[in-house]
């Protein structure tokens, strides 16, 4: 084998090398972004369908009953409330609750079901749930003076606000070169002041 | 090698493949980079939107205040701070507003014009997220 041969060999080598590599990348970095685009997508469709379920809270409850009514349950990790959706007269129960169960549609091992039970249409089945995936998911309940309440199942009707923490990951991840497993995450938080609690007795 | 144009050649491939690896990692560094600032934009949405909610439940006795301190200060004499997770750090917004007196004259109303602004170091100046809203109390 002459000189040049063995130096195009080991050039060519080289570039071969770095094609290779930079091809990698620019999977990975692919996969990173579609996955980040997923956990984000996530966020937003749960966002979305929250605030328009809590700004419903109580509405059609009678004038005279207390917020204590409209809540069926308040917990950190799920909160059911009475509320007119759809405007059609009469009020339905709405949950939303984080479960300790895994969501298996994705090899991520920190994804827990966030699951919605309610009517998602006008005249809808109030037992349907529709389930996401979700990491965590706080509630914070407020009285009047922005400061939390300590147990709130047994105060339910000083509720004033809710805060929302939502984190979401990506239900799958590319593989880091260092053999670790990195899930695209996307968080979100916010404070809704519902018009239905602000009004009734205590 | 048979003659130095096959260098040349080695060269010039070497030089255009070069360029298209910065090219990539050009793209790459936009990418993850717009990926972070809208995230970045998105809670401060949500920083803004609390703040919207807070205003609409101010209470009649807030105006006397606004009122001392019209083109001033009432709820921000200095940034409201809000922090908030982005990709695992803590990301801290900066929350401004001032108002402005609005006349809607024979409804009975007072209004006000309040412009509120989230900025975030991590946001470009042209990014921040700006509202209007309008305030209005029963005189």
């Amino acid at each position: 084998m002459n000189i040049g041969i063995t130096t195009s060999f080991i050039v060519g080598g080289l570039l071969l090398i770095s094609i290779f590599t930079l091809n990698n990348q620019m999977l990975q970095n692919s996969a990173n972004t579609t996955l980040d685009v997923q956990a984000k997508t996530y966020v937003s469709t749960i966002t979305d369908i929250l605030s328009n379920d809590i700004s419903k809270i109580g509405f059609n409850v009678p004038q005279s009953a207390n917020n204590a009514s409209i809540f069926v349950q308040v917990r950190p990790d799920k909160f059911s409330f009475r509320g007119d959706l759809f405007n059609e007269g009469s009020t339905k129960v709405i949950t939303w609750e984080l479960t300790d169960k895994e969501y298996t549609k994705g090899s991520n091992p920190d994804d827990y079901q966030l699951v919605r039970k309610g009517p998602i249409k006008p005249g809808g089945n109030p037992s349907k749930r529709l389930i996401f995936p979700a990491t965590h998911f706080d509630i914070t309940y407020l009285d009047a003076e922005d400061d939390p309440i300590a147990h709130p199942q047994s105060n339910k009707d000083i509720i004033r606000r809710i805060q929302i923490a939502l984190k979401c990951e990506a239900t799958e991840s590319p593989r880091m070169t260092n053999g670790s497993d990195n899930y695209s995450e996307s968080f979100w938080k916010r404070k809704f002041i519902p018009n239905s609690l602000q009004f009734r007795s205590q | 090698m048979s003659d130095y144009s096959d260098l040349l050649y080695l060269i010039a491939a070497m030089l255009v493949f070069s360029l298209l690896s910065m090219n990539v990692a050009s793209t790459f560094r936009m990418s993850n980079t717009a990926l972070v600032h809208s995230e970045i934009e998105y809670n401060a949405i949500s920083v803004l939107q609390d703040e919207v909610e807070e205003i609409r439940w101010l209470e009649n006795d807030a105006q006397e205040q606004i009122d001392s301190t019209i083109g001033g200060t009432y709820r921000y004499d200095s940034p409201i701070t809000k922090t908030t997770t982005v990709d695992g750090n803590e990301i801290e917004y900066a929350l401004k507003g001032n108002y402005e007196k609005v006349a809607f004259p024979d409804l009975g109303i007072d209004s006000y014009k309040i412009t509120l602004t989230v900025a975030s170091s991590f946001l470009p100046e042209e990014q921040r997220i700006t509202q209007t809203v309008i305030k209005n109390f029963a005189n």
